[in-house]
C-alpha cells in the first residue's frame, strides 16, 4: 500500500469501459432488479436514440418482448452490447436492426436479451417514451407507429441519395 | 466526513453493485432503484481495493487496521489515518454499512 486508498467519481464521459465491462456492470445492476442508466454512442438507432443521449434500460425479466421493443442484446456473433429495434418476435429469437441502418442484425436469441430501453434523455430533458411495462398495448402501438414512419423517412432518404449519385 | 466507528463490522451495503473490471474496482450504487452508471460510477485504487475487500461484516475496523499495518510495515497510526479517511467518504456515499446496527435494525 504505497498510496492511500482513494474513491474516484467518475463520470461516464471520463470512462471508457469496453462493451463487455458494460455488459458486466449492466447484468449485475439488473440482477438487483434496478435499472441501469447510461449513455448511448452510436448513431444506427438515431434519430430515435442519438449519440451521447442518456437511456435507462430495464431488466428483461420484467416483460416479454414483442416488435417495435428497442432491445439492448449482446450479439451472438461479436459479443458486443447492441441497442436495437425488434422487428419481428419469435418464440426463441427475434429480427433486431438499427432505426438507421439498412440491413438487420439477424436472428438473435430471445435468450441474448440484456434489456428493453425504458427512458431516453437528451439535453438534460426525458424524451417521450411510454412505458411499455405500465401501458404495453397502447405504448407498442405507438412503437410500431413510430417505426413505421422511422422506416419510411430512412428509405425516402436512401433513394433520394441514390438518386443524385446518378 | 461521516464519523467512523473503529468497533463497528463494516460491509458493502446490499445498494451497491461491484465489478472487477481490466483490473479496477468499479462501485455502482444503486438509489432509487436505478445504477447510474452516467452519474454515479465510482472507481477505487489499489489499495482501497485492499481495504475494501476486508469489509466482510465479521471484523472490526481496529483489527483490520492492526493487520493491513502487520502486512504492508505501515505504523499503526498512518494505516488508520488511511483506513478512516477512505472509510468515511464510504459511509459518506451510504456504500458500507454497520452489519451488526443493521441486523439489529432489521
Amino acid at each position: 500500500m504505497r498510496e492511500p486508498p482513494e474513491l474516484h467519481h467518475k463520470k461516464d464521459a471520463e470512462i471508457s469501459l469496453s462493451g463487455t465491462a458494460v455488459i458486466a456492470l449492466l447484468s449485475a445492476v439488473h440482477e438487483k432488479g434496478a435499472d441501469f442508466r447510461f449513455r448511448a454512442s452510436g448513431a444506427s438507432m438515431s434519430p430515435t436514440i442519438r449519440n451521447g443521449d442518456i437511456i435507462t434500460l430495464s431488466p428483461p425479466k420484467r416483460f416479454k418482448p414483442a416488435s417495435g421493443d428497442i432491445l439492448a442484446f449482446r450479439h451472438p456473433e461479436t459479443g458486443k452490447l447492441i441497442i436495437h429495434r425488434a422487428i419481428t418476435v419469435s418464440s426463441d429469437t427475434f429480427l433486431a436492426k438499427g432505426d438507421n441502418s439498412l440491413d438487420p442484425d439477424g436472428h438473435i436469441p430471445l435468450s441474448n436479451i440484456l434489456g428493453v430501453v425504458t427512458r431516453v434523455e437528451r439535453n438534460g430533458f426525458s424524451l417521450f417514451w411510454p412505458d411499455i411495462r405500465r401501458f404495453s398495448g397502447a405504448a407498442r402501438i405507438y412503437f410500431r407507429i413510430q417505426h413505421g414512419f422511422l422506416n419510411l423517412i430512412t428509405r425516402i432518404y436512401s433513394v433520394y441519395k441514390a438518386v443524385r449519385r446518378h | 466526513m461521516s464519523d467512523v466507528n473503529m468497533e463497528a463490522w463494516y460491509t458493502p451495503s446490499g445498494d451497491v453493485v461491484t465489478r472487477e473490471i481490466e483490473g479496477e474496482l468499479i462501485i455502482v450504487p444503486i438509489t432509487a432503484g436505478v445504477g447510474d452508471m452516467d452519474d454515479q460510477l465510482f472507481s477505487v485504487n489499489e489499495s482501497g481495493k485492499i481495504i475494501w475487500d476486508t469489509l466482510d461484516g465479521k471484523t472490526s475496523l481496529t483489527l483490520i487496521v492492526q493487520s493491513l499495518a502487520d502486512r504492508y510495515s505501515i505504523s499503526g497510526e498512518e494505516m488508520e489515518k488511511d483506513v478512516r479517511g477512505f472509510v468515511g467518504e464510504l459511509l459518506r456515499r451510504k456504500m458500507i454499512i454497520d452489519a451488526r446496527t443493521s441486523r439489529t435494525s432489521s
